[in-house]
């Protein structure tokens, strides 16, 4: 910091602010604190301040929230959320740490396969999940009616508490896989030599050298799982029935009876435990970090056939589940009518004579997934350089790493409803002045779906990047300054080839999910921009059930057709870093 | 008056830095001087402040107080980019996607016309003896290659200084000692004035034309390698660079001798403690290698009677260490180096009584 009061000297001949580089990048994390402020923290504050007055826009206090918890009708939901939430996430996460040991601990054959087929729920909106459990165990399911009448039917009572939760598991799965996997792998072999070199049993190494040793892996799992089952919105409006749980509290507030006052109520009292579980999270994640900076010795598993074979079954298992309950899908979506002509048309996937777009929400969607990943990843990497790879400036840095922490507790919904009242706001009173908003023009635009996207999906591309530009060499940008290069050039020329990989990776994650959210674009979507995750749930809501079928599908087409693209590009990226590498 | 003379002929000058970290200071009042082309290294333990000064130096960190000139010019709060230093790190930092010749042509695009900086890279390439190794990755190339790689494009710019940050810690010892020379010797052929942080006191004897003896952010002794090694200014220095025998507890009796419990040792010149009065608490301290060992009598000044108390083979010498009994009921121990030649000659054996020499213009005094 060239400003550091004391000092007897204070040489005048060159004042430094001749170092432009150095208040570029000022300026430039200045804009990172900045839009995060805008994006985030003033529609969060815009709606709490909504849930402390009444419907004519008065000062109430704790007033509604008062009402909120005497109102059983209301408040009863609290319960219900918490409810498929914790259960959501025991299930998920035994599920998914039996599948990750498999995956890691075991000598399993085909393991790239079955990681892949696990990771399938990501690519799909979690309306999907909720249509294809209709579809199985609905009033006409495949398995309710026994297969059409060949078997004996079984009823499972799937609206309500078990649709959701069914949704929900499969939702969460691939996310307590992916978190519990990178735990497993990184215990240190030594410790499983110690032990068995100590003569402790199979049973009591598990108790006590691999449990501890994914502690923060679990404990991240449990949290992660439960904040996403809490929050989310597509599967709890198709199975809910008339389970009623806070995600779908509010949109029915907003939507259904336009009570804005309510449903930003109804949003705080999710954002709370979501806020706490993530703090939690981060707290573990912090741990986990510390646990692998102490160098350790890789874990090879070594055959062992009785429990190889136990695992082998497990796995295919869940794979035939997933995929199965995916083709489901799929069948439907090209069955003629459900289930009394089962013969294949495509007339489902003519969206003229239904609601919701048709074919222009697709690709708005298209559209929209587009710019949100190219947007999102130019801020979320171009945020991380500047916060990762400047020299001093600690505190804004700091506050520029908490703003873009911030997003990855927040619901879509909380943002979608944030954004509503935000950027629709006329103007604000302030001491007596009026201060027009100078955000009003981007609302109805698909400028806000965007941006919505973008903040939605910030956090997590923010640290994919600053993990990616951690493993660059500290001292690229000394260098360049020595050599009076500019930051920038460097950043084009160096950082930014090098963390291609990355870079790509980032840009994927932000199209996939803009692709399949529906939680926060479903408040902020104008007549004029449909989009698909959107059609299906007014679809779905109209009984219009294949058709919204057959455009979850398309998404998940899309989805994985992405995914592929990445595939290919990541590769012909190795390639080229290979040759760097290359003796 | 000859301050003011040493000033003009001094090319890097630094005044008085002092840097402070939050209520660490890591540089305490550290001034030195450099001529145009000295090999200057800056040698201290970890957490000594050396990498700091170098920082400072470059304009990585600012100074809370203090000034750094260059040929008379001030650049104290020069900005990194502006300062015409060119810096090799301990990790090279060289860029993995660019090879050999971008790395090196990476400072001097847009300062010179594009057939200049070819013509640049290539003598360069050239000097560092990498040519044919231009269109490499970094990747591609061992430890001495890519170091070489970084000093080249370090040097590329014409840089005013050349910083080296512990630039041979990451590579093996081989490689070491052979890039030690090459460095210096193309130190040399540029006339690039030098400054070089390191931790290893050989790789700092060897390669500088003087030392900077770092400690808790006090530079404690500014000399010549031999200087430093052969009158270490404190005993932190004596027992940094090299190893050293301390006597505790001797007392100045009068000029030129000292009292160790009954026994009384002469030292040359009262080497180093010029300034002590009669009575003053000593510490006498000798190098393992100039201690000597019987048997030319008991007669010289400075003998006692050792006895020997383990012996480590080190190949050429022995490590001996011999117990000294002082008389007063204390004793204390001396290490001793011997030339093996010696130890078979006079079949030194463990417990074995030996007189043992302090050459008197070998002792060194120091105020306890």
């Amino acid at each position: 910091m060239l400003f550091t009061p004391g000092g007897q000297c204070r040489p005048n001949s060159i004042p430094a602010t001749l170092d432009t580089d150095l208040w570029i990048r000022r300026g430039l994390i200045l804009l990172v604190c900045l839009w995060l402020s805008v994006a985030v923290v003033l529609p969060l504050f815009q709606l709490l301040s909504m849930s402390l007055t009444d419907d004519a826009g008065n000062f109430v206090g704790l007033a509604n929230f008062i009402y909120y918890f005497n109102t059983p009708a209301l408040s009863g939901s609290l319960g219900n959320s918490l409810f498929v939430s914790v259960v959501t996430m025991s299930v998920s996460v035994v599920l998914g740490f039996l599948y990750a040991y498999g995956l890691t601990r075991t000598a399993i054959p085909a393991k790239t396969f079955f990681r892949g087929a696990a990771m399938m729920p990501l690519f799909a909106p979690t309306l999907l999940n909720g249509i294809a459990l209709v579809y199985l165990f609905g009033r006409q399911g495949l398995i309710t009616r026994g297969f059409f009448g060949t078997l004996p039917g079984w009823d499972i009572g799937l609206y309500g508490p078990v649709g959701i939760i069914i949704a929900e598991v499969i939702f969460t799965f691939p996310q307590a896989v992916l978190i519990l996997s990178i735990a497993l792998r990184l215990s240190d072999a030594r410790l499983y030599e110690a032990s068995d070199s100590l003569g402790a049993s199979k049973i009591r190494t598990f108790f006590r050298v691999t449990l501890p040793g994914v502690k923060y892996g679990l404990i991240s799992a449990v949290f992660i799982c439960f904040i996403l089952a809490f929050t989310d919105f597509g599967a709890p409006k198709v199975v809910g029935g008339d389970y009623n749980i806070l995600a779908t509290d509010i949109y029915k507030q907003v939507i259904g009876q336009q009570n804005f006052v309510m449903g930003a109520v109804v949003s705080v009292v999710l954002l709370v435990p979501t806020v706490i579980a993530f703090l939690v999270d981060r707290l573990a994640q912090r741990r986990q970090v510390a646990l692998i900076a102490a160098k350790s010795t890789p874990l090879h598993p070594t055959p062992t056939p009785v429990r190889d074979r136990l695992f082998l079954a497990y796995c295919l298992l869940v794979v035939f589940l997933i995929l199965g309950f995916f083709a489901t899908a799929v069948f439907a979506s090209l069955v003629k009518v459900w289930p009394y002509d089962l013969s294949l048309s495509l007339t489902h996937y003519d969206f003229e004579r239904m609601g919701g777009g048709g074919y222009a929400a697709f690709f708005n969607s298209i559209r929209m997934s587009f710019y949100s990943a190219v947007a999102g990843t130019a801020l979320a990497f171009g945020s991380a350089y500047l916060v990762e790879k400047s020299r001093g400036m600690r505190g804004l840095r700091q506050g520029a790493y908490f703003l873009s922490m911030l997003p990855l507790a927040l619901p879509g919904l909380v943002i979608g409803l944030a954004y509503i009242f935000f950027f629709n706001a006329t103007g604000w009173e302030m001491f007596g002045v009026r201060i027009p908003n100078p955000f009003n023009f981007i609302y109805a635009t698909m400028g806000i779906l965007v941006l919505s996207n973008v903040v939605h999906f910030y956090t997590v591309g923010f640290l994919t990047a600053t993990t990616a530009l951690k493993q660059l060499d500290r001292e690229f940008e000394t260098v360049s300054e020595s050599m009076a290069v500019p930051f920038y050039r460097t950043f084009f020329r160096v950082t930014a080839p090098v963390c291609l990989p990355a870079i790509l990776e980032i840009g994927m994650y932000y199209f996939v999910n803009s692709m399949a959210t529906v939680s926060a674009v479903i408040f902020l979507y104008s007549a004029d921009i449909p989009l698909a995750s959107v059609a299906i749930a007014n679809m779905d809501d109209a009984g219009d059930i294949a058709p919204a079928c057959a455009m979850s599908v398309l998404i998940v087409l899309t989805n994985i057709g992405v995914r592929i693209l990445y595939g290919i590009l990541t590769r012909s990226v190795k390639a080229k870093t290979e040759r760097w590498m290359a003796r | 008056m000859a301050h003011e003379q040493k000033d003009r002929d001094a090319y890097l000058k630094v005044r008085s830095i002092t840097k402070n970290f939050g209520g660490i200071t890591a540089l305490q009042e550290v001034s030195f001087e450099a001529g145009y082309g000295e090999f200057i290294s800056v040698l201290g333990p970890s957490g000594c402040g050396k990498t700091t000064l170098l920082r400072v130096i470059a304009g990585l960190e600012i100074q809370n107080a203090g000034r750094i000139f260059v040929e008379d010019q001030d650049m104290s709060l020069f900005p990194v980019s502006r300062r015409s230093v060119g810096i090799v790190f301990q990790s090279y930092a060289l860029f993995p996607n660019l090879n050999v010749v971008q790395n090196i042509a990476y400072g001097l695009k847009g300062k010179m016309k594009g057939s200049d900086i070819q013509k640049r890279v290539s003598e360069l390439l050239h000097l560092v003896g990498l040519d044919g190794y231009g269109s490499q990755f970094p990747a591609q190339l061992s430890g001495g290659q890519q170091q070489r790689v970084a000093l080249a494009r370090a040097i590329a710019p014409s840089p005013k200084l050349l910083l080296l940050d512990e630039p041979l810690s990451a590579l093996d010892a081989k490689v070491r000692t052979r890039l030690r020379s090459e460095i210096r010797r193309l130190q040399r052929r540029l006339g690039v004035t030098t400054v070089m942080v390191t931790h290893d006191q050989e790789e700092a004897l060897t390669m500088a034309d003087r030392i900077l003896v770092m400690d808790r952010g006090f530079l404690v002794q500014d000399g010549t390698p031999h200087d430093i090694y052969d009158r270490p200014a404190t005993p932190f220095v004596a027992s940094f660079i090299g190893s050293m025998n301390f006597i505790e507890n001797a007392v100045r009796a009068d000029a030129g001798f000292y009292r160790v419990g009954d026994h009384r040792l002469q030292v040359h010149g009262d080497n180093g403690a010029s300034g002590l009065g009669e009575g003053s608490r000593v510490v006498l301290a000798i190098r393992p290698e100039d201690v000597m060992i019987g048997p030319n009598g008991g007669t010289d000044p400075n003998t006692l009677n050792g006895r020997v108390e383990g012996m480590e083979y080190r190949g050429p010498v022995f490590r001996v260490g011999f117990r000294l009994a002082l008389g007063d009921g204390r004793d204390i121990r001396i290490e001793s180096e011997v030339p093996t030649e010696k130890i078979r000659r006079l079949a030194v054996r463990e417990a074995m009584e030996v007189p043992v020499r302090f050459p008197t213009d070998r002792l060194r005094v120091y105020a306890a």
